[in-house]
Order: C-alpha cells, then sequence, then structure tokens
C-alpha cells in the first residue's frame, strides 16, 4: 500500500512552507510537489500525479479558480481539498458547484487536517483496489 | 485598357475583313480565269476568321488566366484572414500577420512593426524570414529611418524596386540581409495606424527577385485590414485577461487584511512544528520560536497600520446603503454571525461622500467590537431620519457593555467612535439595557433637501 501523494498549492511562502513541514511528518504521506501559482499548480497535477490537491485557490495571478475548475475536468480522479482564508459564501458556492467537496479554512487545527487527509487517502486506495481485485 | 482594345478589334476586324474582301473581287474582277474569284474570296474569309478568332481567344484566354490569379489570391488571403481569426495569444497572431504576408505576396523577406501609443517608435518588431541568431545579431529594431520611417510619416503604402538607388534610403545596418525591393504597407484599426508590414525581395517562379506588383499592394492592403482587426482582438483580450486578476484579488481581499490572516495561520503552524521539535532538536525549537516572535510582531505592526489607515480609499464613492451592505456582507463572511439590515429609511437620506465615509468607519468599529467581545449571535442595523437627523441603530444580543466601559471609553474602539461623531456633528450613545445585548445609536444632523414639505401658496 503506497504512501499518499500530495500536492500543496498556495501562493503565500510561509503558509506553503509551513503545511509541507508538517504533512511532511507524517509517516503515510508523500509531498510530491509545491506550487505557488496557477501555472506551476497545473503543471504538477498533470506531471506529479498527486492523489490529493492541497490547495488555495484565491492565488496571486488571478486564474487560481479558473485554472482549479480546469484540473478537476481534467483529472477526475485527483481529489481537490481547498484550504483557504476567505470564508466567504459565494466563494463556497462556486466551489461546490466545481465539485470541491472538502472546503477547510485556515485556523483549522493541523490534526484534523491530516485526518481529513488521511481519510481521503484512504478512500482512494480502497477505490482503486475495487478495480484491481 | 485593354477592354476599349477587343472593343474596337470586334468592330475594325470585321470591317477590315469585309473590305480585303472586296477589294479582293475588285482586283479579281479584271482576271481572266473567273473561277479563281471564288478560292481567293475563301481562302481571304478563312484566313481573315482565323486571324480574328485567334486574337480574341488570346485576350479571353489572358484574362481567364488574370480572373484565376485574382481569385486564387483572394482565396490565399481568406484563408490567411481565417487562421488569423482562430489566434487570440497576441505574440502567435504576430508571427502569423508577418508569416501570412510573406505568403500572399511571395517575398523572400518580411516584417512587423507595431507601433506604441505615440505612433512614433515600434513598441515591438518581428520578423520572418530572418534566422532568430541572425536577427539577434542586426541587434535592435529599427528606429524609424529610412524607407520604414517613410512609411510611417506618410501613413501610405510605398512599393521601391531598387532599395539603394533610392534617395530615402539611409542603409542596411550591420548583419542585415541585402534586400532589392521592398514594400510597406500601414495596418490602419478606425483610422489610426496601429502598425506597419514591410516585405522586401518577391520571388518569381523561377526564384529570382522582382519587383512587387499593383496586384500586390492591393492584396497586402486588404490583409492589412484584416490584420488589423485580429491584432486589436489579440491586444483587447490580453487587457481583459490583466483585467480578470484585478477583479479577482479585489474580490477576494487580497490586501492587508488577508494577509495578516495567513500569517497568523502560517505562524501557528510553526508553533506546532516548534512544540514537536522540543524533543529532538533544542536548538532548532529555540530559533523556531524566535521566528515565531518576530513574526507577531510583522502582524501587530500591520494591524497597527490597518487600524490607522482603516484603507482609506475603502469607502470611497459608495453610498451609504452600498457601504452598509458591504460590511454586513464582510461580518457574515468573518463570523458566525446573523447580520439583518433595515435600511428602507436610507433612500431619503441624501448625505455628502465625507459624512458618508465617516459614518461607515463608525459602523464598522461598533461590528468590529461586536465580532471581538460581545459573544452575540446576532446583529440588527436600522436606519431612519427625522426633522433633519439620521439615526443609526447597531444592536447585538451578546454580553453588553458594562457602564464602566463606557464612561472610562477605554479602548481606543469606542473614543474613535466618539471623535468620528464630533466630527459629524452628531451624537452617539451606548446603551446595554438589563436584558441583555447591547444598543449604539448614532444620530447625525443632514440637511433637508425635501423642498416639497416647506412649499407655501
Amino acid at each position: 500500500m503506497g504512501k499518499i501523494r500530495i500536492l500543496i498549492a498556495d501562493s503565500h511562502e510561509n503558509v506553503r512552507t509551513q503545511l509541507v513541514a508538517r504533512l511532511q511528518r507524517e509517516p503515510e504521506f508523500e509531498i510530491v510537489g509545491q506550487a505557488a501559482n496557477s501555472g506551476q499548480t497545473l503543471h504538477s497535477a498533470l506531471v506529479d500525479h498527486p492523489d490529493i490537491i492541497l490547495i488555495d485557490p484565491v492565488m496571486w495571478d488571478g486564474f487560481g479558480i479558473a485554472n482549479l475548475r480546469h484540473i478537476i475536468a481534467q483529472l477526475p480522479d485527483t481529489q481537490v481539498v481547498v484550504l483557504t482564508a476567505y470564508a466567504d459564501t459565494s466563494l463556497r458556492m462556486s466551489l461546490r458547484r466545481m465539485g470541491v467537496k472538502e472546503i477547510l479554512t485556515k485556523g483549522i487545527a493541523s490534526e484534523e487536517l491530516v485526518e481529513i487527509l488521511r481519510s481521503l487517502g484512504a478512500k482512494k486506495v480502497n477505490s482503486s483496489k475495487q478495480r484491481h481485485p | 485598357m485593354r477592354r476599349n482594345y477587343l472593343k474596337w478589334l470586334t468592330i475594325v476586324a470585321p470591317a477590315l475583313f469585309v473590305g480585303s474582301v472586296l477589294f479582293g473581287r475588285l482586283l479579281l474582277a479584271h482576271s481572266p480565269f473567273s473561277w479563281w474569284d471564288e478560292i481567293v474570296t475563301i481562302l481571304i474569309v478563312v484566313a481573315g476568321a482565323v486571324v480574328f478568332s485567334t486574337v480574341v481567344f488570346r485576350v479571353i484566354e489572358y484574362r481567364e488566366l488574370e480572373i484565376k490569379s485574382r481569385s486564387d489570391q483572394l482565396a490565399a488571403l481568406h484563408e490567411a484572414a481565417l487562421t488569423l481569426t482562430r489566434e487570440l495569444d497576441l505574440g502567435i497572431v504576430l508571427q502569423k500577420v508577418v508569416d501570412l504576408a510573406r505568403e500572399l505576396s511571395g517575398a523572400k523577406y518580411g516584417a512587423l512593426g507595431v507601433l506604441d501609443e505615440n505612433g512614433e517608435h515600434f513598441g515591438q518588431f518581428i520578423t520572418s524570414g530572418v534566422s532568430s541568431s541572425r536577427r539577434m545579431r542586426i541587434g535592435p529594431p529599427p528606429k524609424g529611418h529610412g524607407l520604414i520611417g517613410e512609411v510611417i510619416h506618410q501613413g501610405e503604402s510605398l512599393r521601391v524596386s531598387e532599395i539603394e538607388r533610392d534617395n530615402r534610403f539611409s542603409g542596411f545596418p550591420k548583419h542585415h540581409p541585402y534586400m532589392r525591393t521592398f514594400i510597406g504597407v500601414p495596418i490602419r484599426f478606425k483610422e489610426k495606424v496601429i502598425g506597419n508590414l514591410y516585405l522586401a525581395d518577391k520571388l518569381d517562379a523561377k526564384g529570382e527577385v522582382t519587383d512587387f506588383s499593383e496586384q500586390d499592394q492591393q492584396l497586402l492592403e486588404m490583409f492589412a485590414t484584416q490584420a488589423a482587426i485580429a491584432i486589436k482582438n489579440a491586444q483587447l483580450y490580453r487587457q481583459t485577461q490583466q483585467l480578470s486578476i484585478l477583479q479577482e484579488r479585489e474580490r477576494f481581499g487580497m490586501d492587508l487584511h488577508d494577509g495578516i490572516i495567513q500569517s497568523i495561520y502560517a505562524i501557528g503552524l510553526m508553533l506546532e512544528d516548534t512544540q514537536h521539535r522540543l524533543e529532538e532538536d533544542l536548538e532548532a525549537a529555540r530559533q523556531g520560536l524566535a521566528k515565531a516572535i518576530q513574526g507577531l510582531n510583522e502582524v501587530i505592526r500591520d494591524i497597527r497600520n490597518y487600524i490607522l489607515d482603516l484603507r482609506p480609499q475603502r469607502f470611497q464613492g459608495r453610498d451609504l446603503k452600498e457601504g452598509l451592505n458591504e460590511l454586513a456582507r464582510d461580518l457574515r463572511a468573518n463570523s458566525f454571525l446573523e447580520v439583518n439590515l433595515h435600511l428602507d429609511g436610507a433612500d431619503s437620506i441624501t448625505l455628502s461622500p465625507e459624512k458618508t465615509v465617516e459614518i461607515l468607519h463608525i459602523v464598522q468599529e461598533s461590528l468590529s467590537n461586536i465580532r471581538k467581545h460581545a459573544h452575540a449571535t446576532r446583529v440588527d442595523v436600522s436606519l431612519s431620519s427625522s426633522d433633519g437627523w439620521m439615526t443609526l441603530e447597531i444592536s447585538d444580543d451578546g454580553v453588553g457593555l458594562t457602564e464602566e466601559k463606557i464612561s472610562n471609553a477605554s479602548g481606543s474602539g469606542l473614543r474613535n467612535m466618539r471623535e468620528r461623531t464630533q466630527i459629524l456633528g452628531g451624537r452617539i450613545r451606548f446603551v446595554s439595557p438589563e436584558e441583555g445585548g447591547t444598543r449604539v445609536v448614532l444620530s447625525v444632523p443632514i440637511s433637508d433637501l425635501q423642498p416639497a414639505a416647506h412649499q407655501t401658496g
């Protein structure tokens, strides 16, 4: 049973590096990429094939949300977890409409974040087990 | 001119023909052998017909070839236009324009100079037919001298068959390929020249350098019209892309406020990490704490700036209703409070922009206090007016303000509100009834702009 591969995409450098450091401490996680803008996010999503993309879609380049929509369409098997500072209802609605199931706000306890990622990762493993009995 | 020639030919030739037949008959009238008459007549008729039809058909053939060539060129132009309209990326469009122009005119070299806003200098200069290494050796783009400049200044098409002999020519830069024939065509969008197409050394069927024709010029001018539209499209598309960046930033508050939350979250994660390191690496833990303290100090500085600054631009251009709606939206986004606005009285109130800004600042302060200290579940904001006074009430169902807090006005928040009220020439009251909760009542004098109520007679 392989590690859960995670791509971390966030425009804010401090947040991104801290998230990487924190999640790397979990033995079942493998951080396969870091992205600071939409371009890097897309590239890593397509090239590194993460199981989970942990992303703050509000990016400095202004294309974060459109880019995420594109990624979800291109990679239906990749799970997307949004972790954002802004809890605006209209953003939430847009994200849900795009198919994002997990929308978390920054300030969440790390244990909870890890738990959510772990259970999503397990779902992935189970579904692939089902496909290859 | 060819048409007139054909017309005259069809009149003159038969006349000549009949004339020569009659002349022939006349000659033969004196000959002793009478059957020569008929033979010669027939021969002349046949010869005449052959000559006539050959000439006419040759002219027709020539015309047909011309038409075909024209039609091919128009097809090529159409194809080029379609290719162009498919592109929205500015860089790709510009390169395609010059490549297609080269194809259409059969030129060895092509260039496209896009003018900057002043219309004097080239913002961009794209080439076709010159390798990129050669291009680099030639160096910077032309500054608008010589023939190139001539097209810019005249704003008209220009055809030259011997570049070096032309007295407007100002010389080739080093490493620039030798060129003999030249055509420059301005690209116009809505009467304004946005750039110029330059083609050089047209090649004929044998691969020899030849002059650009009148037809080439017309074709390129037609193409230039299409190119103008495609270039403008691409430029506008690029602008809207940049605009969407601004909109997204504005929409999601990519500003200081958002940055503060991000910084604090990152510091929280850092402290967690420090906690973890206490067991294994004391030195690293110490450094982590130092970094966290530094980070927090920066955040305090940012927040202080934010309070003092309160984004002075923030409430510009908003009227009271819009501003209150925005504040309510912000509060809902950043807390679990139920926020209700009762603004039916707002429409009849006219306030100066300065007063509006002050009032919105007061409301913002009040809402901020509620969020931080009141432990409330719901906030109501209502607006009313009477007798030249506007009254704004902000009430919550939280813990309430103590007498002490109100009278001492401890905390810059309440003090701020009082100061601003003074500036407005108004009154502010903080009420905390027995049942709990808090009510802030702000009254501001406004000009009465309803003369109807006071009209007499």
